[in-house]
């Protein structure tokens, strides 16, 4: 990874994770990082991945649940 | 050579010179194998009863020309000749130590239990276990090891029972004692690294010190110490089994190796083959020295220690970030499949009202 993009397509993670990468980053190339501020960066990439693995987790069900209603109707239950 | 006239070879050997040379310091694999030839020896007429090897030593990894060199301490297999003769493993083949060499060579018997043990850490025995017949065998002489691993006890806590038969008691107190102590002394000199690793680099020698450490989920163990000369150091770092050294400080280990080469292509500083381990005297090499000050040494490793683990921190952002593009994709292709999932209830919900008021007309 030559530079770091990750806010651009992440849309969907909390605000306040938000704003601690962007103070981290600050536009800068992992090289330029500390290794204080490459750890805070892998610990919020931890967050992100956990909180979309939720996220996929959730829709799976909610997916689920919508195709269990179209067959309720489809066989009358 | 053919077998017959390697085994000629071999007994005029032993016969001519009644010697083995081996490394500096004792460990189970010498130890055994200088027992188990010297039995050999004498079962086939070699010695007389009476009769024993004269062992003499040399730095890990060297061979003494000339005579029959049995577990060199560097790993460096089999060769033989007319004058020299080597016996020492090879784990690129397979070969554990140097007494599975020997016993393949000359077809002799020793104790499962030492051929699976000797030269290798068996994951099943813990150092904190200061009652394992591991712990304790070199307390005691190769008889009695031999003892214990007929009876498959070097693997085992000893019973109070056995440890008196043995002669064992005040063994198990010192070695308790020694466990204690390196286990302050690791506390003492650990560092966390950046990529949630730790590394010792402990500036003194700890008894035991490399395997306690990797007990207590530590991966890598420096240990530098000041030349018995005076001047100099020696130095050793290692891996925790399985795991191999970091690339930046295996490299480190090879310039040096280049830098203290001898005339014979020997060096006074060895890379273990499986990359494990950077050694520079100690007592398997007792009279080399690293023309250095401890405090460079300590700042050298420290800092080849900080670099991988900054480089490693990298690499695990970038899988993270992998992971990341293939979550969100993920999230993108199921938001698809919730919409048509959406749209498709919508449609059959429609139909099934058209169908109930299908039915109520009729």
């Amino acid at each position: 990874m030559k530079d770091i993009s990750i806010l651009d397509n992440i849309f969907e993670i909390e605000e306040n994770i938000k704003s601690n990468l962007n103070y981290i980053i600050k536009g800068r190339r992992l090289d330029e990082l500390s290794d204080e501020e490459l750890i805070l960066l892998k610990e919020l990439y931890l967050l992100i991945n956990k909180q979309l693995e939720n996220r996929i987790e959730f829709k799976k069900k909610k997916i689920s649940d919508i195709r269990e209603k179209i067959s309720n109707i489809i066989y009358n239950k | 050579m053919e077998k017959k006239n390697l085994n000629e070879n071999f007994i005029k050997k032993l016969k001519d010179t009644k010697t083995v040379v081996t490394h500096f310091g004792d460990d189970l694999d010498n130890r055994s194998s200088i027992y188990a030839l010297e039995k050999w020896a004498r079962e086939n007429g070699i010695l007389e009863e009476d009769e024993t090897i004269t062992v003499e030593r040399v730095p890990a990894g060297k061979v003494k020309e000339g005579f029959i060199n049995l577990d060199t301490g560097g790993h460096i297999g089999c060769r033989e000749d007319e004058e020299t003769i080597v016996i020492d493993g090879n784990p690129k083949e397979g070969i554990k130590s140097a007494i599975q060499a020997l016993v393949e060579r000359l077809n002799i018997q020793v104790p499962n239990q030492i051929l699976e043990i000797a030269d290798t850490m068996p994951t099943k025995i813990s150092p904190f276990d200061t009652r394992s017949g591991l712990s304790l065998q070199k307390y005691t002489n190769i008889e009695n090891v031999f003892e214990m691993a007929k009876e498959e006890l070097l693997d085992k806590e000893l019973t109070d029972e056995q440890l008196e038969k043995y002669g064992l008691m005040e063994a198990q107190k010192s070695q308790q004692k020694i466990v204690d102590e390196a286990v302050e002394k690791i506390k003492k000199y650990t560092k966390e690294l950046s990529n949630g690793e730790s590394v010792v680099i402990s500036p003194e020698f700890i008894k035991a010190g490399s395997i306690i450490a990797y007990e207590m989920g530590i991966n890598y163990f420096a240990s530098i110490d000041a030349h018995k000369s005076g001047q100099g150091i020696t130095f050793a770092i290692n891996a925790k089994p399985g795991k191999v050294l970091p690339g930046n400080v295996r490299e480190y280990g090879n310039k040096l190796v280049e830098q203290y080469k001898n005339q014979d292509g020997t060096s006074g500083v060895f890379v273990h083959p499986n990359n494990s381990m950077v050694v520079a005297g100690g007592p398997k090499n007792p009279d080399f020295k690293i023309d250095m000050s401890k405090e460079d040494m300590i700042n050298k490793i420290d800092v080849l220690f900080k670099e991988y683990a900054r480089e490693d921190l990298k690499k695990q952002i970038e899988q993270e970030d992998k992971m990341k593009n293939k979550l969100l994709n993920e999230n993108i292709i199921l938001d698809e499949k919730e919409n048509q999932a959406k749209d498709l209830e919508k449609e059959v919900q429609g139909l099934n009202k058209k169908n109930i008021d299908k039915s109520i007309k009729m």
